[in-house]
């Protein structure tokens, strides 16, 4: 049948011949970063409408980093190397099921360490140094990634990891994390409909468009992040418990997760 | 073949750094460069036309390889990192529901009750998307393959962005390098272990690396407050910034490409 079209119009091969290479030239590349929207990827209007949405919470964001450094000095460091540390985490490889190499977020782990405001004026630095340094992302489209990756996820993971805590730590971490890349990625997909609606179908066509393709990596990615997270945070609990008690990240009294999502794998 | 001829970026961590600080254009002013980069990004996003932005990919391919003397091949593999990203995004747009009907439906497969395929408009918006998209991470590129990170900041101070932001920034470049040196040794000591052999030990060794990793980014923190402290730290890093001038030669070509551009923009409109 597909043959039977090739042969039928000129018109409709070139449109098979298009369609072919992209899907090969789609074949050899690696989607590492799947969810940076890539310079130049949005229209001028909705670029600068997603720099307007994310200033609000980034001011916000800089005015409790500003609060903290002006009771500790240190805090300005322990700001720093947090943020440097994100950078690394989300440039990490995670093993994938399919044998490919795709890259951990770490907004939910950042968020629970660190606090969603830090991580909002933090999350826009990696995101800044991932456009320039790594060509992952773009400076046009900063405001929008940092709305779906420095603003919603972290605030999706806080809020799932204090709303779930009565499910055990280990489930809360597990949630938080997979969550928070869901929302992530919920929302980018609809920062491409917006910005590109379907021409008969619209926003809502272009919106499952775009979410069915992304669900085909995303949802078992946020799982792995999900595992990994409460991995990480298991063994810090172990290790340095202390650290996590000191930043108020966990009480004292809270008690060990012997059990959930890890379960499996330890 | 790619990754003989571009080991020295494979080994690098970030190899558009290395480029940014060892190109011909290295001591020309930030802001020049900025404004180059900026301009063309800003010409083809409004232009947003296939012919516009096929123009200025050519026009950043020779300041990249001709002025900053950055190797063609290297630039190519630069550009085609988000390429995933656009082609996954393009082919999104092009392949849509469509009325088999419609004498500008191009293809159309039926799926159940539905006809999905690609018309006329999509597969051009598609076109259209993927070339501007293209040409703005070339302009992107031709920023940040010629201008240290120090020189963005630099720049950045003297455009008044706050302070704190700033220091965060500079804080936050210098320990990524040192972070990144810990999170490879910690990787090659798991993988001459055998802590990456099958899925599961993987992602345990991953799980080690980032919760020892935070450990010593922590331990990093406080040793390095110790250490401004003796050095009188109270709350403010103070740091020289150099200060580069500006090329009135630089300006006008830049002036002469941008007008072009912008006069392709507007024949194409």
């Amino acid at each position: 049948m597909i043959a039977s079209i090739a042969h039928s119009m000129p018109k409709q091969r070139v449109a098979m011949i298009v369609i072919a290479g992209l899907l090969l030239a789609f074949g050899t590349v690696r989607s590492a970063h799947a969810m940076h929207i890539s310079e130049g990827f949005l229209p001028p209007t909705w670029a600068v409408l997603w720099f307007i949405a994310v200033i609000p919470f980034f001011l916000w964001g800089l005015r409790a980093i500003a609060k903290q450094v002006n009771r500790s000095p240190q805090s300005k460091i322990t700001l720093g190397m947090s943020g440097a540390y994100s950078f690394v985490l989300s440039g990490l490889k995670l093993p994938s099921v399919t044998g490919s190499c795709s890259h951990p977020t770490g907004i939910a782990l950042g968020a629970i360490l660190f606090g969603p405001t830090t991580m909002v004026v933090l999350g826009t630095i990696v995101l800044l140094f991932q456009a320039i340094v790594l060509a992952h992302g773009g400076l046009t489209t900063l405001g929008a990634n940092v709305f779906s990756m420095a603003v919603i996820g972290p605030f999706v993971a806080y809020g799932v990891f204090k709303a779930c805590r009565g499910f055990g730590l280990a489930w809360a971490v597990f949630l938080a994390a997979a969550l928070a890349d869901w929302a992530t990625y919920i929302v980018t997909a609809g920062q491409l409909a917006l910005a590109w609606p379907a021409a008969t179908g619209g926003i809502l066509e272009s919106f499952i468009k775009f979410l069915g393709i992304f669900s085909i990596t995303q949802i078992p990615l946020a799982v792995a992040e999900g595992i990994l997270t409460v991995i990480v945070f298991n063994l810090l609990l172990q290790h340095s418990r202390e650290v996590l008690v000191e930043q108020g990240i966990i009480s004292d009294e809270s008690p060990e997760p012997a059990t959930g999502p890890t379960a499996a794998t330890s | 073949m790619a990754a003989s001829a571009l080991s020295k970026e494979a080994m690098h961590p970030f190899p558009i750094d290395m480029y940014a600080y060892q190109n011909r254009l290295r001591d020309a002013h930030p802001a020049e460069k900025m404004l180059f980069a900026g301009l063309t990004i800003l010409i083809c996003l409004i232009a947003s036309s296939p012919l516009v932005a096929l123009l200025a990919i050519g026009i950043v391919t020779v300041a990249v390889v001709r002025v900053a003397g950055i190797p063609l091949r290297a630039f190519w593999y630069f550009v085609r990192l988000p390429a995933g990203f656009i082609l996954i995004g393009v082919l999104t747009l092009a392949i849509t529901s469509v009325d088999p009907a419609n004498p500008a439906t191009l293809l159309a497969l039926p799926i159940g009750p539905w006809h999905v395929g690609v018309m006329e408009s999509s597969l051009a918006r598609a076109v259209q998307v993927a070339s501007v998209s293209f040409s703005c991470v070339a302009s992107m590129l031709a920023l940040a393959l010629t201008t240290p990170m120090v020189d963005i900041t630099d720049q950045l101070r003297k455009w008044r962005v706050p302070q704190l932001f700033i220091e965060l920034m500079v804080l936050m470049y210098r320990f990524i390098f040192v972070f990144i040196e810990t999170a490879q040794a910690m990787y090659i000591a798991q993988n001459a272990r055998l802590g990456y052999s099958n899925w599961r030990r993987s992602l345990q060794s991953v799980g080690m690396l980032a919760a020892n990793l935070y450990l010593r980014s922590q331990t990093r923190a406080s040793a390095l407050f110790t250490a401004l402290t003796a050095r009188g730290y109270s709350g403010e890093l103070r740091v020289l910034t150099a200060q580069p001038t500006w090329s009135r030669r630089n300006l006008v070509l830049i002036a002469g490409v941008e007008s072009v551009l912008l006069l392709a923009a507007i024949a194409t409109w």
